[in-house]
């Protein structure tokens, strides 16, 4: 019986594939005579009541919801699994374009005023001014060529190995993750020329250094920029 | 008892912010708890006045909206030994986002530990002025000598006596001594009376206040500059004290006149 639904054991718990070829109702029909025939071999067994995680993955198709919703109905209805996630080979345009954004550097010549606020999915490249009381923003790192007076707040997510790179000589305030550091004027900081480099340290403190240590500190920063990778 | 005053006006930069800053900084200097609440949202200014802009991490939108609680929120002043704190207002929101019933939630919850409550209003009559005066027992109205910032002095007057607050303290703002004195603007008592409520103070127009607030540095710490004696006197009025007015006679003589006035 050539069949449009294989189920298989994992080690997470069972994967149910479904072949990207055959049709949704094919698909559907299968999982139900699939769950017919399950349900009808486990009568005798007694830990009926525990549930099974399951995964769905879907190859080279993508379900849409209703679709993914009737199939996820069809299953916890007739079985002990739970669908736990549904995976697929391939990604829509958004969904990539999305994560295309949040892995790349995104760059911006503009000055951020006084309750402007601008948030990057990623890293950010800023040429320009953030002034007091503006916002720069980003999941990733912030880099800026230009003066920070504002609010810098890089690994918006919680990312602790962002880094702002910046001149920190005016007043401004620093935030990477959870850490927040306040800058006075030519305080805190060694009084170096240009720009320097903000990152948490091993000891969850917001600390600087001089660029040359970048390299030595975040070595996965040049890597993470640009493209599929 | 903790009061919550709110300084207002009606028209803008007549100094609402400036006198907000310094008289907390007065009464914080007099030993009394004080939190400054700006609510100027969207156009913030307090923070600059009082240095503090770099410190702001939440502001009042934070706590409304329950990213933050109230007490992270609140800078504290290290100039003042844990006498002055201020809430800051958000930039990037508008006066919306507060509603009067949060308002009143705020400065309620703030009482138990602060003497005093100073919320800056912002200018106008909508939202934000509603928002501000919601919470608050008592107000300050500022105004200047000029006809335009006294007709809407009026007009705020008119609005809080329907209120529970009833009439304000009047504060004379930027007086320019010799056009007073030559009669080129209504005087003191020409004011005072034609807005027929109590005069609080008045605060004489100097250079060094713009100076001082452009360093983050309210005037009220420099003891000897006219502007600061007058919000200083503010701030022990509110206290109970009796001081006499200013003298608005010519600096030198004045400035006697005032230092024996106090010692005696």
């Amino acid at each position: 019986m050539d069949q449009s639904v294989t189920l298989k054991g994992v080690k997470e718990g069972f994967r149910l594939t479904l072949d990207e070829a055959a049709s949704y109702e094919e698909i559907i029909k299968d999982t139900e005579k699939l769950l017919e025939h399950l349900k009808t071999q486990e009568k005798d067994s007694e830990d009926q009541k525990e549930t099974i995680q399951l995964e769905v993955y879907t190859g080279d198709r993508l379900l849409n919801e209703k679709q993914q919703e009737k199939l996820t109905t069809l299953v916890h209805e007739n079985s002990r699994f739970r669908i736990e996630k549904v995976a697929a080979n391939v990604l829509t345009y958004e969904e990539s374009a999305a994560w295309q954004e949040e892995v790349s550097l995104q760059m911006k010549a503009q000055t951020i005023r006084s309750g402007q606020v601008l948030t990057a999915p990623g890293d950010i490249l800023l040429v320009g001014k953030v002034h007091p009381g503006g916002m720069i923003r980003a999941k990733g790192s912030i880099f800026i060529i230009g003066e920070l007076h504002g609010v810098a707040h890089a690994g918006l997510s919680g990312d602790t190995k962002a880094v702002i790179v910046a001149d920190f000589h005016s007043k401004a305030q620093i935030r990477i993750a959870e850490n927040v550091e306040v800058i006075e004027e030519m305080t805190g900081i060694e009084q170096s020329n240009g720009a320097q480099f903000a990152f948490v340290n091993d000891l969850h403190m917001l600390n600087f250094e001089s660029l040359d240590q970048l390299k030595k500190i975040r070595p996965s920063l040049e890597i993470k920029t640009g493209g599929f990778n | 008892m903790s009061k919550a005053i709110v300084i207002t006006s009606g028209k803008g930069g007549v100094g609402k912010t400036t006198s907000t800053a310094n008289i907390g900084t007065a009464l914080a200097l007099q030993g009394k708890k004080v939190c400054l609440i700006d609510m100027d949202i969207g156009l913030r200014n307090l923070d600059v006045i009082l240095g503090l802009e770099n410190r702001i991490i939440y502001d009042i939108v934070d706590v409304v909206e329950e990213r933050a609680k109230l007490h992270q929120a609140l800078i504290k002043d290290k100039r003042f030994n844990d006498n002055l704190y201020l809430l800051p207002a958000a930039q990037h929101a508008d006066k919306n986002d507060v509603t009067e019933a949060q308002m009143i939630e705020i400065v309620d919850s703030l009482r138990e530990d602060y003497d005093y409550i100073l919320i800056d209003c912002p200018a106008g009559i909508e939202q934000g002025f509603k928002n501000s005066i919601a919470a608050a027992d008592e107000a300050i109205l500022v105004t200047t000598p000029e006809i335009s910032a006294i007709r809407d002095a009026d007009r705020i007057i008119g609005l809080l006596e329907q209120t529970e607050i009833g009439s304000p303290q009047l504060l004379i703002n930027r007086i320019r001594k010799r056009m007073m004195q030559d009669g080129e603007v209504m005087d003191v008592d020409e004011i005072t009376r034609h807005l027929s409520i109590d005069l609080l103070g008045i605060v004489f127009d100097d250079d060094d206040v713009v100076r001082s607030s452009n360093n983050g540095d309210p005037i009220v710490l420099n003891p000897k500059n006219p502007a600061s004696q007058g919000y200083r006197n503010i701030a022990r009025r509110m206290l109970g004290e009796t001081v006499p007015l200013m003298s608005l006679r010519e600096e030198k003589t004045s400035f006697w006149k005032k230092l024996f006035g106090r010692r005696k």
